[in-house]
């Protein structure tokens, strides 16, 4: 290898390749201190106009198309968002989630102290939010499921259930935490899907559905959190006993 | 290399020549340690001449800014007519599937209830991505009215295009427009009359890409989408060094053998190793007055290219 190929391949590692000290978001929740706001004011305004369309042209191009024009940008604005209907599906996610921290006063004081009673309202609430454009859900669906959405689609699914969690006020601080986010999140997933096929008025079977989901959840969390807490017992005193074994020699 | 032959006069010939002539070839520093580190923008000291003249970067040398315009503008002559066929030999094809992905990322075309469009192409002129706008517009919107105009700064890649749109159904003129203009200055533009500005793999020759930028807000619609495809970062650490040797190595030595011009490939590789990384780039773009979207740009094949749009607000 000549002097210049060597130079060329052994260089410093790239700025854009060493790791940046700027982290955006917390890992802790704060008080005093507004969360990171994912979306400007202007695409606030487009993505909340597109919202009103999508009872007529679906999750599409179409309806991003119309809430830029309702916004009074042109139409080839809609370009500028990196993930296309995606976004969309994600801002109505991410708007209906912030919506159930303003209901938190009034399901405190309607449902008391009950945390069974108070997820079941939360979930209910949220659930409500989707029936106007649940006639094209399953389309929302469809775009969460591909592969390069996935993650993100499962991040949003996880802020929920953590969401209405922290609104019941869950004060967990062992394996627990991870177990009652799990539940919730497929005990949600599952619901909105029956909703997409429930045609009962005012949506009743699906929230017999929600219950019953419910209810099979409160004997499973519990035996769930007693297992991991029998393994991690067990699994600390094999260890001492083997600590003990091989230290006599 | 012995057994290659010497190379035969031209174009590039005429590059080092003139650069001789210049008195600049004692100061030409190819491959040294600080230019890898980068250093912008040095004193004019080194040229022979008082530290007010100001220098940018050729590939990897150090040229004064008033020439970089005409020497870029010469490698360009000097590929015109094979471009295409480098490209394909360079990124095995796959140039056609990044300018693809760009074409349908921007969904160019009317709506209904819209207007046609006016689009602007900037270093478009083997007309790429122009042809790919109109196709698109026609065969997925059934839009036959929106139109784009072609700008480059080099005549012989803008007359290459029209050969070519010639042998398309664009060949009348009537919805592209081909014409020679500086893209820091796009004097033929009026303010405020494009809706779509988008500039691939042309970005990283221009001499002063802030400008560049200021004049693309300008001519943009307010809500226009300013959109560019370029190479750039790739974003693991092996995957670039292996990118590296390829480009370095190989690409000159294609560059030689397809086009007998090793030169102009060799300041096409450098010129990518040059250009900002994606946050930067991203960076730049607010400065200049847009919006952008998320991080505000997409990459493409690892980070090799990457698609960087913006809004006008």
């Amino acid at each position: 290898m000549s002097s210049r190929e060597f130079a060329v391949l052994f260089q410093r590692t790239p700025a854009h390749l060493t790791r940046a000290r700027v982290c955006r978001s917390r890992l802790y929740h704060s008080y005093d201190h507004f969360p990171y706001q994912p979306y400007t004011p202007s695409q606030e305004k487009i993505l909340s106009s597109a919202l009103k369309h999508v009872p007529e042209y679906g999750f599409a191009k179409q309806s991003l198309v119309q809430g830029c024009r309702d916004a009074g940008y042109l139409d080839t604005t809609h370009a500028v968002f990196q993930g296309g209907v995606f976004d969309l599906v994600k801002f109505h996610l991410y708007k209906e989630r912030q919506k159930l921290a303003a209901l938190k006063p009034q399901i405190d004081e309607e449902e008391g102290k009950s945390v069974g009673k108070r997820i079941r309202r939360y979930c209910v609430e949220r659930l409500k939010a989707n029936e106007p454009i649940i006639s094209k859900w399953t389309e929302a669906i469809a775009i969460m499921a591909l592969p390069q959405n996935i993650p993100q689609s499962l991040e949003e699914l996880a802020k929920l259930s953590d969401e209405i969690w922290f609104l019941v006020d869950d004060k967990a601080s062992d394996f627990d935490w991870y177990t009652k986010r799990a539940s919730l999140s497929a005990v949600y997933s599952s619901t909105e899907l029956y909703m997409t096929q429930d045609n009962s008025p005012g949506f009743e079977n699906t929230y017999e559905f929600l219950d019953r989901r419910l209810a099979g959840v409160q004997s499973a969390g519990s035996s769930i959190s007693s297992m991991m807490t029998w393994a991690t017992f067990t699994g600390i005193a094999s260890i001492n006993l083997l600590q003990s074994q091989l230290s006599r020699g | 290399m012995a057994f290659f032959p010497r190379r035969p006069l031209g174009p590039s010939h005429f590059l080092r020549l003139h650069r001789a002539a210049q008195g600049q070839v004692s100061n030409l520093r190819y491959l040294s340690a600080s230019a890898i580190i980068g250093n912008e923008n040095k004193s004019g000291t080194e040229h022979g001449s008082p530290a007010t003249r100001k220098t940018t970067h050729f590939g990897f040398q150090e040229v004064p800014e008033h020439e970089k315009e005409d020497l870029v503008r010469e490698v360009f002559s000097s590929v015109a007519k094979s471009y295409d066929v480098m490209n394909d030999v360079m990124s095995f094809g796959i140039h056609r599937l990044w300018k693809d992905q760009f074409v349908s990322r921007l969904d160019p075309g009317r709506r209904p209830g819209g207007r046609p469009l006016s689009i602007l192409d900037v270093a478009g002129g083997t007309g790429d991505i122009a042809f790919r706008m109109l196709d698109w517009a026609s065969e997925i919107h059934n839009d036959h009215q929106s139109k784009v105009l072609v700008v480059d700064i080099n005549e012989n890649m803008l007359k290459e295009g029209q050969k070519r749109s010639l042998a398309t159904s664009y060949g009348d003129g009537s919805r592209i427009d081909f014409k020679v203009q500086n893209a820091e200055v796009l004097d033929a533009v009026p303010d405020n009359s494009q809706d779509l500005y988008t500039v691939a793999f042309g970005i990283r020759n221009f001499t002063n890409i802030p400008a560049a930028l200021r004049a693309a807000h300008r001519v943009l619609k307010p809500g226009g989408v300013f959109a560019c495809l370029e190479f750039s970062k790739v974003n693991t650490a092996i995957l670039d060094m292996i990118y590296r040797q390829y480009s370095f190595s190989i690409i000159p030595l294609m560059g030689q053998l397809v086009a007998a011009d090793r030169d102009s490939y060799q300041y096409l590789v450098e010129s990518i190793a040059r250009f900002p990384s994606q946050k930067d780039f991203a960076g730049m773009i607010k400065d200049a007055g847009f919006e952008i979207s998320g991080d505000g740009y997409e990459d493409l094949t690892f980070g090799i290219a990457a698609i960087h749009t913006g809004v006008k607000v």
